[in-house]
């Protein structure tokens, strides 16, 4: 055995540094969506392409820029790359993720050779396509999403390439933000470069990789022991993709087949339906992101990503399919199908793992607007954007609006009111836990959100419920669905009216008011079978009617005292 | 006998009770520690104070200054005990902390089981005010009284403890916080009341809020205990008012404390950093890295032109994990900026399951305690680790107070660690030893590197018991030239109580673009601050020639959502000033970031410190000893060292015989009652005028 020690501290370094360079780009970043550290994944390859460390933020990005490093090397030999270059690349059918989601890669030289390479992915602000920020709700192929960047030069030995940037800028209609968000990305990666030069001076370059290749080899050792911790056998799972925003009524399946054999694990997704016209996809890089933080709920957390994670590991994820569509398919809708893979993942385990079963969730609601500022005539693009609360659990209640697990980093009050309405023409009338939205259960499922606005500028609005509100998050093992959200508008008003949750640019004048309910998760176990004085004090807190009491839960409460009448449920729950 | 003048600083830890008693004009303080008593602390702080004028031979009227730190705040808020609130906000928005900014951070993302910490106010204790501003602080709509009287009437049958208001836009104009707040005054008299635009008036209705209610959470305990304190103080005769630390290494008085105890939430931390600034000062080093290593955790802290490095990012309510802090609920008041890491003396050593040795972050505690203690503690930890490479006298243990058995430690290591990683127990004792100096340095790291700063342009000064064991290597790692170790490191905490000034920290929101930001405007808004905070400290009884302001606005490029907070130079503002700003900015940015955006700067938010400097006691220089070291050599003892790879006879010294000028290679061990110090081959030690340990490379 090598020195366990020094080992230790080489992991600790990586770990340090790849968490540490995603924080500091957030820092600097302009995209709403990042005002979290949340949303940036930033990762340390070697020159074969290997991944050396990755922050464990970003969960819904991490193995985009794994994929998308190995596209670049294709376009970009180690040969034809130059100390202070940086790339910008976002190309979905190669790594990516969708237009807006974009990745930057930097090399680290060290004595005129490629040392390391850094790679990072965030959403940013705006790269044209039919609608604000980059998330239309209809598109039907990837150039409505907006600009396509292949693996191009943004720095060239440290300079700006001014070409590039001119022709991201008018390809946005926010450049301003846009290269603020990539700048980000591109600042991050010069603090990495430096970082990694620092390991390199300290431990030598041939050494520092020798001990990398020890590190590789220990968390693919603690893969393979956590899989072997699950009983060789095939497990199956599966869950539903609402509608597409382009073909009515038409749902999609996606179908997990799980086959453990000893130390190796294979995803097999080849049952899952052939790709949507709409932006429900997922790329291939998104699904694997999708599969990887579900394994890593029956894993050691801990383990260090890197190569080693992904040896043991097989994925089939067929081409033509919504987990792996064919270009020029649109993807940007496509985080239902990343947690339709997760949740089918979960109910795949849950023989082996009763009590890590949680029941689905909701999925994100984007509420979108753009228009010309009335005071400074300057254009505006306004996203807010929530997303779905967990469903129940086995062993307990899901959590009332906080994100899906899979969100981590983003909070369910991400954004305040106070700096909205301080920089766009609008004003929110409420933001309130939407009662009776958790799906009843034994355990309940996490109450929805209920969060209104009024815009003060005619504006264009793209309401963007990316799936579960047709086909609510399912209850489990006899739990019931969570209620389904959407949007109101001018709810009250006579001409109130539901828009699809999927719609884009709905021109609406100032006055306009719009309602957005973000579903709740679903429920676990019988819901007859919750103790009474939960569902008490979920009336007393308020996340449960009184009505909702007797109907879902067969508990009749005091209207007065708010006691439960034991004798009048015992009634309601004999039928 | 001439009048005798004394300065006291009080800090409570879990454990002891620490108290410095310094008499104006003598080298030496006199140090008390005493049990804590957590059923009240005051019986603890009494006994320290009694033990501490006896040892002084102190007259009570003779103690001209009190200043304490306290725990209170902090344990309230993690042990859930505070007071029973309410809590009152612009109608729509009463959800605010059921739906919440806390989420799972580090392995809880993949916990199936995972709870977030329950809301402090419950949602029936919520009530909503109709009414509502902009962000310019206009009436959209006004306050509707018979609506508002009659919720407040609802609440105050609920009989809370305490009610945090905070309505929408409140940083912009306070008036209806203020009807509101008379509302509720009046509807149940002598209830703690908070308003946000008292507390912290910057907008972010999230943070406004949260740190308004942590406030009202801790207030009315907080406001007991110092009252009681106080009054039992002016019993045993000291007639000074009492001062509390804040989390920002400033004091206030106690009745401040009372009614804004937000800001006393990280009240203990603080004073080591303090502490480390004046020693550094004292001896011509502005530039300082702080290192407090206790049982459990160690804290590190950066000191910048003499000053402390304060942060407003800060949540409390979790534990004390680097990570664990980003969750938790926010405050905004300012706070010393610590990373705290979990390695301390009492983190447990074991193996994961892919064969690595680690370190923490569980730990031993006080009991059952490190294995050596004979408590019955069978995990080795990291003091465990240090007695058997011979870096602790099991003879000397708090000055030999306590009895320790190294066989234990050695045992300890051998069976949970040595046998399994086939490692000699020696050889694994030390790579506890490194493994608890590369976390305790991951915490340098986060407070320098991270941030852009070299850390080998800084001096690093260690205290807490065991620091000084530790803290050579730790520095090491990032080649930090000098290490100092000041004198009774153990108790360090408290002499930074005695070396704080009062200070009023201000803040006001007032978003606009530098380049049509005018000087009138930065005049008006600082002005009014500067006098708020002025008017506090001429009520305390500071003098106008006492006062310091310092000003500053947090600016970011048009769209950001961080701010970095840009100084403003002292003098009168004038129409260049919103220009030098811009500049400052754009250069810092520079420095961080390595880009330079073209976009525009616009200022958000404007702070105002005021301070009024204390009367401290002056530490004097000593005189050069005759420099004859053999004067203070207590004997010999095996230690280990990787530089020699294996144990050598090591010279050990009795550090309270050191004199200045002395000057001792290593390796060495300098032992004391409440610490002991290693300097390892290659660093020699030399003592400075005021007793501090001054080590570096040969």
């Amino acid at each position: 055995m090598k020195d366990p020690v020094l080992r230790e501290v080489v992991q600790n370094a990586l770990d340090t540094i790849a968490d540490e360079v995603g924080v500091f780009a957030a820092r600097s970043a302009y995209s709403p969506f990042v005002n979290q550290s949340g949303e940036i994944a930033t990762a340390i390859f070697d020159p074969q392409g290997r991944l050396v460390a990755q922050t464990k933020r970003g969960l819904a990005h991490a193995c985009a820029v794994r994929i998308g490093q190995r596209e670049l090397l294709k376009d970009w030999p180690l040969e034809a790359m130059e100390d202070g270059d940086a790339f910008v690349f976002n190309d979905h059918f190669r790594g990516g993720i969708h237009p807006t989601d974009v990745m930057v890669f930097r090399p680290v030289f060290h004595q005129g050779r490629v040392a390391f390479i850094y790679g990072a992915m965030m959403i940013v602000s705006d790269l044209g396509g039919l609608s604000a920020a980059g998330l239309p709700a209809n598109a039907t192929e990837c150039f409505h999403e907006g600009l396509i960047i292949p693996a191009v030069r943004l720095y060239k030995a440290g300079q700006p390439n001014h070409d590039v940037v001119a022709m991201i800028e008018a390809n946005s209609r926010t450049p301003r933000r846009v290269m603020g968000d990539i700048r980000a990305l591109v600042a991050g990666g010069n603090m990495a470069a430096v970082r990694m030069l620092e390991l390199i001076e300290k431990y030598g370059c041939e050494n520092l990789l020798a001990i990398i290749n020890e590190l590789m080899d220990r968390s693919e050792k603690l893969t393979r022991q956590g899989i072997e911790r699950i009983p060789d056998g095939t497990y199956q799972g599966s869950y539903i993709v609402e509608e597409d925003g382009i073909v009515p009524d038409k749902s999609y399946r996606v179908r997990a087949r799980i086959t453990i054999e000893g130390g190796d694990i294979k995803f097999d997704f080849s049952g899952s339906d052939p790709q949507a016209r709409g932006a429900v996809n997922a790329s291939y890089s998104q699904s694997l992101s999708g599969i990887i933080f579900a394994l890593l709920c029956f894993l050691d957390p801990e383990i260090p990503m890197n190569e080693g994670f992904f040896r043991p590991i097989s994925v089939e994820l067929p081409l033509g399919s919504i987990v792996n569509p064919r270009y020029p398919a649109a993807c940007n809708i496509r985080i239902g199908t990343v947690q339709a893979i997760v949740d089918s993942i979960i109910q795949a385990f849950a023989p082996v793992f009763p009590d890590r079963v949680q029941a689905p969730g909701g999925t994100p609601h984007s509420l979108l607007a753009a228009g010309r500022h009335p005071r400074t005539g300057d254009m505006w693009a306004f996203l807010d954007p929530h997303f779905g609360p967990c469903g129940a659990r086995s062993t307990r209640d899901g959590v009332d609006c906080m994100p899906d697990p899979l969100f981590a980093g983003q909070s369910a009050y991400g954004r305040n009111i106070e700096n909205y309405e301080l920089e766009f023409p609008l004003r929110y009338e409420r933001f309130q836990v939407w009662r009776d939205s958790g799906g009843p259960g034994k355990w309940r499922g996490g109450c929805g959100l209920l969060k209104e606005v009024t815009f003060l500028a005619e504006n264009d609005l793209t309401v963007r419920a990316v799936d579960r509100c047709r086909i609510p998050p399912q209850g489990l093992a006899g739990g019931k669905p969570g209620k389904g959200g959407g949007w109101i508008i001018n709810r009250g008003r006579p001409d109130e009216w539901n828009p699809p949750p999927k719609q884009t640019n709905i021109r609406v004048p100032a006055g306009t008011m719009v309602t957005q309910l973000v579903s709740g998760g679903g429920g676990y176990g019988d819901p007859f079978q919750r103790p009474p004085e939960l569902v008490a004090r979920d009336v007393q807190e308020g996340f449960v009617s009184i009505e909702a009491a007797a109907r879902d839960y067969g508990v009749v409460i005091d209207r007065t005292g708010g006691e439960v009448d034991l004798e009048a449920t015992r009634r309601l729950r004999g039928r | 006998m001439a009048q005798r003048h004394f300065f006291m600083g009080v800090d409570i830890g879990g454990t002891f009770t620490d108290l410095v008693l310094f008499e104006d004009g003598r080298q030496k303080p006199f140090n008390a520690k005493t049990l804590t008593t957590p059923a009240d602390p005051v019986d603890g702080v009494l006994n320290a104070v009694r033990e501490a004028m006896a040892q002084a031979d102190a007259a009570p009227g003779e103690v001209r200054r009190v200043v304490h730190a306290t725990t209170l705040a902090t344990n309230l808020i993690l042990e859930r005990k505070g007071a029973r609130l309410g809590f009152v906000t612009t109608k729509g928005f009463g959800d605010m902390f059921h739906i919440s900014k806390q989420y799972p951070s580090g392995i809880d993302r993949f916990n199936a089981h995972y709870e977030r910490p329950e809301p402090l106010v419950d949602r029936e204790m919520v009530i909503e005010i109709d009414e509502r501003l902009n962000f310019r602080g206009e009436v959209l709509k006004p306050l509707n009284e018979a609506q508002a009287e009659s919720a407040v009437r609802r609440l105050a049958a609920a009989k809370p403890d305490a009610v945090a208001v905070c309505l929408l836009h409140s940083y912009a104009n306070p008036a209806h916080e203020r009807a509101v707040g008379e509302m509720l005054q009046r509807a149940m008299p002598g209830v703690y009341v908070a308003l946000s635009s008292e507390v912290w008036p910057e907008f972010q209705e999230y943070e406004r809020a949260s740190t308004t209610l942590i406030s009202a959470y801790v207030g009315p305990m907080m406001a007991d205990y110092l009252g009681r304190l106080e009054q039992e103080l002016r019993g045993f005769g000291i007639q000074c008012g009492l001062q509390i630390m804040q989390s920002s290494g400033a004091v206030m008085p106690a009745s401040m404390a009372a009614r804004k105890a937000v800001y006393s939430v990280e009240s203990g931390p603080a004073a080591g950093v303090i502490a480390t600034a004046q020693l550094g000062l004292a001896i011509g080093r502005p530039n300082m890295i702080s290192f407090d290593m206790g049982g459990t955790t160690a804290k590190v802290g950066l000191i910048q032109h003499g000053r402390p490095n304060v942060t407003h990012d800060f949540a409390v309510g979790t534990s004390v994990s680097v990570q664990a802090r980003a969750s938790g609920e926010p405050i905004k008041i300012p706070v010393i900026d610590l990373a705290e890491v979990g390695a301390g003396g009492g983190s447990i050593a074991w193996i994961d399951p892919g064969g690595l040795l680690q370190v923490g972050p569980l730990s031993a505690g006080a009991a059952p305690g490190p294995a050596c203690y004979g408590l019955g503690g069978t995990q080795p930890t990291v003091t465990d680790a240090n007695v058997v490479l011979g870096y602790l006298n099991p003879d000397y243990f708090l000055g030999g107070k306590m009895k320790i058995y190294p066989e234990r430690s050695r045992g300890a290591i051998a069976r949970n660690l040595g046998e399994r990683l086939k490692l000699d127990p020696v050889l694994a004792a030390h790579g506890i030893y490194q493994l608890a100096n590369i976390h305790m340095g991951s915490a340098v790291r986060l407070i320098t590197v991270s941030r852009g700063i070299d850390p080998r342009e800084y001096a690093v000064m260690a205290f807490g018991g065991a620091g000084p064991i530790h803290i050579v290597k730790v520095a090491e790692q990032f080649n930090i030239p000098t290490v100092i170790v000041p004198p009774s490191p153990g108790v360090a905490s408290a002499f930074g109580l005695l070396m704080s000034d009062l200070a009023h920290d201000n803040v006001t929101t007032h978003i606009v673009q530098c380049k049509s930001a005018s000087a009138d405007d930065l005049r008006r808004i600082f002005d009014n601050l500067e006098q708020a905070g002025r008017r506090e400290l001429t009520n305390e009884g500071t003098a106008q020639k006492d006062i310091v302001v310092q000003r500053s606005i947090d600016t970011r490029f048009v769209h950001q959502k961080h701010e970095i907070n840009i100084p403003v130079p002292p003098g009168p503002i004038t129409d260049a000033t919103p220009a030098a700003i811009e500049q400052s900015f754009r250069d810092l940015y520079f420095e961080l970031f390595k880009v330079r955006p073209a976009d525009p700067v616009e200022f958000v938010n404007f702070a105002v410190r005021v301070v009024g400097v204390a009367s401290k006691p002056q530490i004097q220089p000593t005189p050069r000893g005759d420099g004859n070291t053999p004067r203070a050599l207590k004997g010999m003892r095996q230690a280990y060292f990787a530089e020699t790879s294996g144990f050598v006879d090591t010279r050990v010294y009795d550090r309270t015989a050191l004199m200045h000028g002395d000057r001792i290679e290593g390796p060495a061990i300098l032992e004391e009652p409440d610490s002991t110090t290693i300097c390892p081959p290659g660093y020699a030690v030399e003592v400075d005028p005021f007793l501090n340990l001054v080590i570096g490379k040969k």
